[in-house]
């Protein structure tokens, strides 16, 4: 079966102060298969944010292949999570998750249900109505991940979406998320720069340097898909994590 | 600034829903509304005390300076014999279709400038000059131009409305955060989409804030307008005070000025609080 996206040879420049060219991606290739929770780690300018908005089509300009078994539409397919979460501040919580459905113009009982499912999924059902200032930063980012889903998008794209938060919060935000995977299956690639967020989430981890920013290794979680979280406190997990800290030295 | 503080009380209190903190919460907001009425009335009582007391104790002559008496007197004369009404009334339409024009003008035209940067660049030069020229001086040009009738009139409320109101539109449709941004681009908006659902709903707080200064300009107009050129309205009782030497009848019409201005001011901080309710 091919993966979901394939990415092929992407190298992208950029023009820098006195016509200097900095090389922002080099032959970078990955594959996302289906239903696959793929991690991007990697220090801070190794451009993993940058070929994360390549796969949301937010950035095109840049050399090689980016390939999708099947080709995302416009506005339907992509699912995208901020590190901050942009919510629409005069909108009720409800209102926020709707906006993708509201952009296509679907009004049918099958989306009022599905951004229903959806808050109950994150646990906002009480606070459908609240506005997102009355929120917590956790339930301002589970608004945020909802609202990625409501229009049901083939992949869930996160831009380091749990590191503004605190570390209570985001042990829960990791459960909700994978307790999502559990009930919908979404392809997600996740940008982080924390390894114990990657090894405890994802399925293989994509790890990448900087100057110029290139995949080094592409390892595969030795995890069971069952995670909670004892899992954190298994000698694997700690191996692990801790290979994937020697990786970014 | 106790007003700020009832309105975040009150956004606590919503937040919290049914939790035991809205207990004190109401108590506090209680002393909060005794404080904010009984200020403005202890002020006004002291203004009026001092007033009185100096016409009295230093003998002014009425022309100069009417006792507070005198003034209601006077308030109460336009009342009963039918002037105040008409005359309010024509300042008060005035105000309300040359505020709004003005509005809907300086939004376009702030949309305009905020999409196109060639507009910007000719516009914009000459949008500052023409605010630079004092309005007492372009007044009577506009009546020169336009004679003694409601066109100068409106011409020069809507002069004075439209440039806020631009300058809020531009500002408030820069206002909208990069993710937000980003956000339209990935849920694929139509432009109009983006103004309606985003852009605009972003823009109110600053449209609120240019709506406070214009509405306060379109009063100004209104009453510059009508001094000048006119013979109805608020503007022109002042007039009419003034050259009959009745200060009392001046006075009046000024208090009754002064209170459509908090009228103004009161109903959009009114809309601003209706409108922002639930936002940061």
């Amino acid at each position: 079966m091919s993966p979901l996206l394939s990415v092929r040879g992407v190298h992208k420049t950029y023009a820098a102060a006195k016509r200097s060219k900095v090389v922002a991606l080099e032959d970078v290739d990955l594959d996302v298969g289906e239903g696959e929770i793929v991690a991007l780690i990697g220090p801070s300018g190794c451009g993993k944010s940058t070929l994360l908005r390549m796969m949301a089509g937010l950035d095109t300009d840049f050399e090689g292949d980016l390939s999708w078994s099947v080709p995302p539409r416009p506005g339907k397919d992509i699912g995208f999570v901020f590190q901050e979460p942009a919510l629409l501040p005069w909108r009720t919580v409800r209102r926020n998750v709707s906006l993708g459905l509201e952009a296509q113009r679907d009004t049918s009982e099958q989306g009022r249900e599905q951004v229903t499912t959806l808050l109950d999924l994150v646990g906002l059902t009480d606070f459908a109505d609240s506005f997102p200032k009355e929120l917590s930063g956790g339930m301002r980012q589970r608004t945020a991940i909802a609202r990625a889903l409501a229009y049901n998008p083939r992949i869930l794209l996160m831009d380091e979406p749990f590191g503004a938060l605190d570390a209570i919060t985001r042990d829960r935000l990791h459960d909700d998320l994978l307790r999502i995977w559990e009930t919908t299956h979404k392809t997600i690639v996740l940008v982080t720069h924390s390894v114990e967020e990657a090894t405890y989430l994802a399925d293989r981890v994509a790890v990448m340097s900087a100057r110029p920013g290139r995949i080094k290794a592409v390892h595969t979680v030795p995890l069971s898909r069952e995670r909670t979280p004892e899992t954190r406190q298994l000698p694997e997990f700690a191996k692990f994590a801790g290979m994937l800290r020697q990786e970014l030295v | 600034m106790s007003m700020e503080t009832l309105t975040r009380r009150r956004g606590t209190d919503r937040d919290v829903k049914g939790s035991a903190a809205s207990g004190p919460g109401d108590s506090g907001t209680a002393r909060t509304v005794a404080v904010r009425v009984l200020t403005p009335l202890a002020y006004v009582a002291a203004v009026l005390a001092a007033w009185s007391a100096y016409v009295s104790l230093a003998d002014v002559p009425s022309y100069l300076l009417p006792a507070p008496g005198d003034v209601l007197d006077a308030g109460v004369k336009l009342v009963q014999d039918g002037t105040l009404w008409p005359n309010l009334t024509y300042t008060l339409r005035n105000i309300v279709l040359g505020f709004v024009g003005g509005s809907l003008i300086g939004i376009a035209l702030g949309w305009v400038l905020w999409a196109s940067r060639t507009v910007r660049e000719i516009l914009a030069p000459y949008m500052v000059l023409l605010q630079a020229a004092p309005k007492i001086a372009v007044a009577p040009l506009l009546v020169l131009w336009f004679g003694l009738s409601l066109t100068s009139q409106y011409a020069l409320i809507l002069l004075l409305v439209f440039f806020p109101m631009a300058m809020a539109t531009v500002l408030g449709l820069k206002d909208v955060p990069a993710d937000i941004g980003t956000l339209g681009r990935l849920l694929h908006l139509s432009r109009w989409q983006y103004l309606r659902m985003i852009q605009l709903p972003a823009a109110v707080p600053a449209l609120l804030a240019g709506a406070k200064i214009a509405v306060i300009d379109a009063m100004t107009g209104a009453f510059l307008a009508e001094y000048l050129a006119s013979e109805r309205g608020l503007g022109y009782l002042m007039v009419l005070g003034n050259t009959s030497s009745d200060t009392p009848l001046l006075i009046a019409a000024v208090l009754i000025t002064v209170a459509v201005g908090l009228l103004g001011f009161g109903l959009v901080s009114l809309a601003e609080r209706r409108l922002l309710r639930g936002r940061r």
